[in-house]
């Protein structure tokens, strides 16, 4: 019994409260990503979906899919947050950003991370290709579904 | 050094939730309350019981039992309301014992007894009974403020308690009322008659926001325990909170035992308990002078505050609130200025109530009340006021009831013999307190508890995703554990 410490202390039962909270009251969120330690989590929602989901959409690249053709131009391909939470850009205050316009990201490159209840997901690109725009601010709010960034595909 | 008595399970849920914690939300941290080194865990009460079985429909034997398997090791308490035990009526000597024993063998450890009136005769045999089936008990001290109870007379309560061999002695302060400069004075004159021979344990509550300032002085005289809860069953009515006696015990350098990093384990369960129930966690009180001296007269618990004003708002007498308070006060210090703990309360609410709404006072009595003023419940602090008295005896049999009469009566037998038989005990005794039908019930209704009860966060959140609605999968991955679900469309 006493040596489980180690394995329930990466969740807590606020970890849990939180969780919950996030999933009920993210009325518009098709799909909810977790990252708590090691701990990953995928949520799916029924009912209307604000955009198409393909079932396989999280297993390998949680964001891939997440393109929508509306208001992105021709030929460019949008980053969106795979979760509510705060953006940042950097990997630590201070630190030089994961990417700037202009930057050659590959597929699998983190773009920024998504800080929810002072845990962070990190943001790949999903996408191989060069940034054209940021869209979101540093240690802004951002929402399920926000357009992050644009990526031009290579 | 200073314990810590849990009272996650007794007090926080009947001071904050109407006592309604389910024994399987009780079990789920029992490994961290172990761990956390408290000196007592209070767990269970008459209130606890009778909401278990008319409410929750929780086998309250059961619910000892499973507490005693999660914490074999921990020192388990039970609160014991005077002759009531754990009805409402007043019960013999056979029946302390019996409750005592069933007590003792369900795995608790210690019982902690107290009189509303503080007349320590109607619980005197409780001590020695509890010893005799192996019980350690403690004997209480009801705090109150009026012109009756004053330190001098809390030193003549202390000393006729350590006559009648308790264990240790509890200072306890349901209302929140003990500020810093009485408990200092009150505490100390305690400590100097009670001179070492048993413990002196502290209770009070965080209803007027006293709570950390009179156990700053409770620390600081060297009382052996305090007692506490888990953030979410702390403060408000209810007691404070561990970690905020701990930071204290730790601001005064006074060492307490207890295991921190357990307790934020228990905290963070608990957290979770209030969350999934519904519950608002209260915020700590902040003091208001005004609000204290109100209270002060007529020392009406929250608890039955809520209450007390629905009865009103349907005698259409809401609007009137403030004269009938006034009037509670008079009528407390009439009745001799009992503990406004059950029944009391009760009787000074409901009198009070009555003087108001009929425009004379004592027209209308209750029986009860006219029990409690010929001697049924023992003796008051102070007497009760002469023309009090001659009214409400007024062509009545007279003449004083002899509050002791009853204690070595005998009624198991016969009780047996026309309610029984009973399939243990346990049975009888929750037969005595609340009657067949509610036994029927909760043994048709009650249903069976998970046969490993403490709670992980990780199987909690899979269980509370997997029956939320609206979900269409869910995918979890931990370290090697991996899990898919797909949900039905429904």
């Amino acid at each position: 019994m006493l040596n489980d410490k180690e394995i329930t202390y990466t969740l807590t039962f606020h970890d849990v409260i939180e969780i919950l909270r996030l999933v009920r009251e993210s009325a518009g969120c098709a799909e909810i990503q977790f990252q708590i330690g090691d701990l990953t989590l995928n949520v799916a929602k029924a009912g209307p979906a604000p955009a198409p989901l393909r079932e396989s959409i999280a297993q390998e690249n949680p964001n891939a899919q997440r393109t929508a053709a509306a208001e992105v131009p021709d030929g460019l391909v949008k980053i969106t947050a795979p979760v509510l939470g705060t953006f940042y850009r950097a990997p630590a205050p201070g630190a030089a950003p994961f990417v700037s316009v202009g930057d050659t990201v590959r597929e699998s490159d983190p773009i920024g991370l998504i800080e929810v209840m002072k845990l962070f997901t990190s943001v790949t690109a999903g996408t191989a290709g060069r940034v054209v725009e940021i869209l979101a601010e540093n240690a802004a709010l951002v929402e399920y579904g926000q357009p992050l960034a644009l990526i031009e595909p290579l | 050094m200073t314990g810590l008595v849990d009272e996650t399970l007794r007090d926080g849920p009947q001071s904050l939730w109407a006592t309604r914690m389910k024994t399987e939300d009780m079990l789920g941290a029992t490994e961290w309350m172990e761990r956390a080194g408290f000196r007592k865990l209070c767990v269970t009460s008459g209130a606890a019981f009778e909401t278990a079985v008319k409410f929750l429909r929780d086998d309250p034997w059961e619910r000892l039992r499973r507490l005693r398997q999660g914490m074999p090791n921990a020192a388990i308490d039970v609160l014991i309301r005077s002759r009531n035990l754990f009805g409402w009526e007043r019960y013999p000597d056979e029946v302390v014992a019996l409750l005592f024993r069933c007590l003792k063998e369900c795995g608790v450890q210690s019982v902690k007894v107290f009189d509303g009136l503080n007349c320590m005769r109607n619980i005197a045999a409780h001590f020695a009974i509890a010893h005799d089936v192996g019980l350690k008990a403690a004997g209480m001290l009801s705090f109150s403020i009026s012109p009756a109870h004053t330190d001098e007379h809390y030193v003549a309560k202390a000393i006729e308690l350590l006559g009648y061999g308790v264990d240790s002695i509890v200072l306890a302060d349901p209302a929140g009322i003990l500020n810093a400069p009485r408990a200092r004075s009150l505490l100390a004159a305690l400590k100097a008659a009670v001179a070492g021979r048993v413990p002196i344990e502290f209770i009070s509550h965080d209803c007027m926001g006293l709570a950390y300032e009179a156990h700053r002085e409770a620390l600081l005289a060297g009382v052996d325990t305090v007692s506490t809860a888990a953030e979410a069953l702390s403060h408000g009515e209810s007691v404070p909170s561990t970690l905020g006696i701990l930071r204290l015990a730790q601001e005064l350098g006074c060492p307490t035992g207890l295991d921190a990093e357990a307790v934020r384990r228990m905290d963070d369960y608990f957290d979770w308990v209030a969350w999934k129930e519904g519950h608002a966690v209260p915020a700590p009180v902040v003091f208001d002078q005004l609000r204290y001296e109100k209270f002060i007269g007529h020392q009406i618990p929250g608890g039955m505050m809520s209450n007390f004003r629905n009865q009103l708002r349907e005698a259409g007498l809401l609007g009137r609130i403030e004269e009938v308070l006034e009037e509670a006060s008079r009528v407390r210090a009439e009745l001799g200025y009992p503990i406004m703990v059950t029944p009391f309360s009760q009787f000074v609410g409901v009198q009070a109530t009555l003087n108001v709404l009929q425009g004379e006072r004592y027209k209308t009595v209750p029986e009860e009340l006219l029990l409690y003023v010929q001697g049924h419940y023992g003796e008051p602090a102070a007497p009760i006021d002469a023309n009090v008295l001659d009214r409400v005896l007024a062509g009545k049999s007279t003449g004083a009831v002899d509050c002791e009469a009853l204690f070595g009566t005998r009624i198991l037998e016969r009780f047996r013999r026309e309610h029984g038989p009973f399939g243990s005990e346990r049975e009888l005794l929750l037969h005595l307190f609340y009657g067949r039908s509610h036994v029927e019930a909760l043994e048709r209704d009650k249903k069976p508890l998970p046969a490993r009860a403490c709670r992980k966060p990780l199987e909690v959140l899979v269980e509370a995703l997997a029956r939320e609605p609206g979900l269409k999968s869910l995918r979890l991955k931990k370290g090697p554990l991996s899990l898919g679900m797909r949900f039905s469309p429904c």
